[in-house]
């Protein structure tokens, strides 16, 4: 799933690691989103969009308007 | 998820020695006193409850697993190591039909099964160290 994960980590100047130790996971599970290789569950997209202080969909991109 | 992998290995390594020590004793008791009925087959079957010990393990080092990736990465490289041990027996079996090859090791499944994992997970850490490198 397409998303802007990485756009908004540059943004506040965060490694992955420093993302990851934010939301209490892997750095390879912030590599695997960010690349669109893993879509999180539901609880992980919010914990990701809360951090953020964003809605879920500002973040990730429905793959049915990505076709 | 390092509390997890530590978890894991207080239960994988009390369990393996366990197996060492059961099959040579298991091995020792037969050899010596050459039982028969019951003995034979609690004797039989000691070595093997250590092995269950680990496969437990290995599910529980899922289910407690919190990071859900490593987790999904975890069940993905035993669906590799299941596929391929199926693999193996199912062409060995198919070989042995024929008389081409001996009667399967069917005690090798678990270590199989072992191998194959390693296989999975290696394959997985490589796709994602090419995938990490490309981002």
């Amino acid at each position: 799933m397409k998303n802007r994960l990485k756009v908004l980590r540059a943004e506040r100047d965060w490694s992955q690691g420093d993302l990851a130790e934010r939301l209490d996971v892997s750095r390879q599970s912030v590599n695997a989103i960010e690349t669109g290789r893993y879509d999180p569950s539901l609880p992980l997209a919010f914990k990701i969009a809360e951090l953020f202080d964003l809605a879920i969909e500002d973040i990730f991109t429905s793959p049915s308007k990505t076709v | 998820m390092r509390q997890a992998n530590r978890r894991y290995l207080n239960r994988f390594i009390p369990s393996m020695t366990c197996y060492a020590v059961f099959l040579l004793g298991s091995n020792m008791l037969e050899a010596a006193y050459a039982p028969t009925g019951a003995p034979l087959i609690a004797l039989a079957i000691l070595p093997a409850l250590p092995i269950i010990a680990v496969i437990w393990a290995m599910g529980m080092a899922i289910v407690e697993q919190p990071d859900e990736y490593v987790r999904a990465k975890l069940i993905h490289a035993m669906l590799i190591a299941t596929a391929l041990m199926l693999s193996v027996m199912t062409v060995w079996s198919f070989l042995e039909d024929t008389g081409a090859v001996p009667h399967k090791p069917v005690h090798l499944a678990f270590p199989l099964w072992c191998a194959g994992l390693l296989v999975g997970q290696v394959w997985l850490w490589a796709r994602d160290r090419i995938a990490g490198r490309e981002a």
